[in-house]
């Protein structure tokens, strides 16, 4: 018999940081600075919510990063607390999602022909109709704020990640390794735990997090257009709807920088989920 | 006796892929299964194996079907036949303990059994799905192409081991286009032509 | 010389773990060259490395290969400047299966691409004919040809050009006995008309009738080229050990008996 032959292998001298180290970095920022903003918005308590008269629409400086509003907010305290309040309706709306995906997906593949066919049906009648439409008829028919909001969020973002998992759990059920373990005389709840969880749970996470940036702008537009969150909560949407009235004045700051933070924490969700994806399966991707 | 009585399968009506066959594997017998690549030899094999429901007809082995099944599996293509997410170390031992005899007969080596199935080489991992299949509750062997890929001498080196343990009493059925193998492994051989056997 | 392949490595960047990289070698120090009118069989089991060597050749390694040595064609050395030159035009690839041709174009049509690609003013008609194609071939889509007209079809593509050199990456994997000859035969065929052919495979009994040399590759090193002709009777005109076990192993000689 041939002798087994292990390939010798030589280590690479690093030059720099590799593309993985780059999308693990970028991760760890984006986790970093949402673990701050959640941090932050607990550390300044009432600061940015109370209003404060002395100090009214006055532009970006040293002391007041992000300027005030006409209120006399702090913008910079005042957009940290809409930021959170867009993290805690977007960590509920997307596990509630993940949950409802989760539940459709094995109900399809695990309950016969009918229930892929009707679960199929239900997929392609969600992502037919117009997603902004839905959420708005949703949240006014539950009256609006924030239970409402997140109730429409939840209910309108299962239909990607319930084909995803969907689609690989019936390519699981007919793989090979599958069979063999069957043949093996392995139940189907040790396959279950053992070979189907294994691919999932990767899945179920990475569709977690990047379902986050879709519910935390989504929440924003609702909120935005006036179906969404009381406008005396602090959330981005709100900020965003009120400056309306100032920009035209000149008041920029009122809009540009509640908006940008939108944008970066939309943008460190997606860092954390491509990290997330990497680390779930190692073997992709060898650049 | 694992027998496959007048089978039909086809996906499609209109083109079926076998058409009323019938094949009885004794143990201790190995049986070549010959003929031109989309003629049905996989088809049956896999049928026989029970990974697939054949249309019309039965296949018999004897023995209850609960628990190890009697009749094992292999095909050329073995990464699909291992979970990916596994070790090579796990996989081997999913289901039984293989002995360190047949390990060492079959070349495999404890150093792979900490790589995953893409970190080693398609022949290695075919003895490695060999190895597993190989368990004493194991009494026929449904061989899809399994040496087609590898060179003559690991050829050699697996037939050799399974012309043993078909000595010993396990009935292989041996599917390939390779006629001069056959010929010196097959206690006799058939040849299948569009989903028949001539 | 049309061929010279030159203290030529292939390696790839792997992730050991999760950050650490390592360069995991799959073809180390091959040296060999090829003349006109000559076929040579490169040998060699699944996983031995021999289908990078076509690929290194036509600069479609997989984006983290890294290659060392060098590969000379007709003199000059292949680099990123005159690959454009070479691939389709004086070299043409014939590719591993059906699945590398487009689905949803008639075969006639990919041969006019392939036929523009390389600037040739070849009849098509001609190149169909040459390998014992006709107009019905040229009409079908590449599903409604059979497995061995796929094959032939694909070898008239990578020859429409004229190239001087020939590389077929297991050109008779998937067809039955019969039609791997007529593939094998066209292949010989070309090497008569002054081409060089490059037939990688790892059926060495089926390659031997119409190879001109066998080059054995294991587990991605060259152990031996051999003129095909030593290949006979126990192998004692084979220069190398291995060699000869692997023909003294194959079905139609020793089998079991040697090892």
């Amino acid at each position: 018999m041939s002798e087994a032959i292990d390939i010798p292998a030589v280590m690479l001298r690093s030059t720099g940081l590799n593309n993985r180290a780059w999308t693990l970095l970028a991760a760890l920022t984006g986790a970093l600075v949402i673990a701050s903003v959640a941090m932050a918005a607990v550390l300044l308590g009432g600061f940015g919510i109370d209003a404060d008269f002395t100090t009214r629409l006055a532009p970006p400086s040293l002391s007041r990063w992000f300027g005030t509003d006409q209120l006399g907010h702090d913008m910079l305290a005042r957009t940290i607390h809409g930021l959170n309040v867009s993290l805690w309706v977007g960590l509920i709306a997307a596990t509630i999602s993940v949950l409802i995906a989760t539940l459709l997906a094995l109900f399809a593949t695990t309950c016969g022909r009918w229930a892929d066919a009707l679960v199929s049906f239900l997929i392609d009648a969600a992502m037919g109709l117009p997603h902004l439409v839905l959420l708005i008829l949703i949240s006014f028919a539950l009256g609006g704020g924030t239970a409402a909001v997140i109730i429409a969020v939840a209910v309108t973002h299962w239909p990607r990640l319930t084909r995803i998992l969907r689609a690989e759990i019936l390519q699981l059920r007919h793989a090979d390794f599958i069979i063999v373990s069957r043949r093996m005389g392995k139940s189907w709840a040790y396959i279950g735990y053992h070979h189907f969880l294994p691919h999932l749970w990767p899945q179920l996470l990475v569709g977690l997090v990047l379902l986050f940036p879709h519910a935390i702008l989504h929440e924003a537009a609702l909120t935005f257009i006036g179906f969404g969150l009381e406008p005396s909560k602090p959330a981005i949407g709100v900020l965003l709807s009120d400056s309306m009235r100032y920009l035209m004045a000149g008041k920029w700051w009122l809009g540009l920088f509640p908006g940008l933070c939108l944008l970066m924490l939309v943008l460190c969700f997606d860092a954390i989920g491509n990290g997330l994806r990497l680390l779930a399966d190692p073997r992709q991707e060898q650049l | 006796m694992l027998e496959a009585r007048d089978i039909h399968f086809a996906y499609r009506p209109e083109a079926p892929i076998l058409s009323g066959v019938s094949l009885a594997l004794a143990p201790g017998e190995l049986i070549g299964l010959s003929g031109a690549s989309g003629g049905g030899k996989s088809t049956l094999g896999r049928i026989m194996a029970g990974y697939l429901h054949p249309g019309r007809g039965s296949v018999t082995s004897g023995e209850s079907m609960s628990g190890w099944s009697p009749v094992q599996y292999l095909h050329q293509s073995s990464i699909f036949a291992v979970d990916p997410r596994w070790r090579i170390g796990r996989i081997v031992e999913e289901g039984w303990q293989p002995d360190e005899a047949t390990r060492q007969a079959l070349g495999i080596s404890r150093a792979w059994y900490d790589r995953y199935p893409h970190e080693i080489s398609g022949g290695e991992l075919q003895r490695v799905t060999l190895l597993r299949a190989l368990s004493p509750q194991t009494r026929y062997l449904i061989a899809d192409e399994i040496t087609a890929m590898l060179d003559p001498i690991t050829q050699a080196d697996i037939w050799r081991l399974l012309l043993a343990r078909c000595e010993a009493g396990l009935g292989i059925l041996a599917i390939s286009h390779d006629a001069p193998l056959l010929a010196r492994v097959a206690t006799r051989t058939v040849t299948m032509q569009s989903g028949k056997l001539l | 010389m049309l061929l010279s392949v030159e203290d030529f490595s292939v390696s790839f960047r792997r992730y050991a773990g999760l950050l650490q990289q390592r360069l995991v070698p799959a073809l180390q120090g091959l040296s060999f060259s090829l003349d006109r009118g000559e076929v040579l069989a490169l040998v060699g089991a699944s996983g031995a490395g021999k289908s990078l060597l076509a690929h290194a050749l036509f600069d479609i390694l997989p984006p983290n290969a890294v290659t060392t040595g060098q590969l000379v064609i007709d003199g000059s050395t292949l680099d990123q400047s005159n690959w454009p030159d070479y691939r389709g035009r004086r070299m043409g690839l014939v590719p591993q299966s059906a699945s590398h041709l487009d689905p949803l174009a008639r075969c006639g049509k990919q041969l006019a691409w392939a036929a523009r690609r390389s600037g040739s003013t070849a009849d098509p008609q001609q190149a169909l004919a040459r390998f014992g194609l006709d107009a019905t071939a040229a009409k079908a889509f590449p599903h409604q040809l059979s497995g061995g007209m796929a094959r032939r079809m694909m070898l008239a593509m990578a020859t429409i050009g004229k190239p001087d050199l020939i590389v077929a990456d297991e050109p008779t994997s998937g067809l039955d006995p019969d039609n791997a000859a007529v593939v094998l035969g066209h292949l010989h065929q070309l090497a008569d008309a002054q081409k060089g052919v490059l037939l990688i495979t790892h059926d060495l009994a089926q390659a031997l009738p119409f190879a001109t040399r066998v080059a054995i590759l294991r587990d991605g090193r060259l152990v031996d080229i051999e003129p095909a002709s030593a290949f006979t009777g126990a192998g004692a005109a084979l220069k190398s050990d291995y060699a000869r076990r692997l023909w003294q192993s194959m079905p139609q000689n020793g089998f079991l008996t040697h090892a």
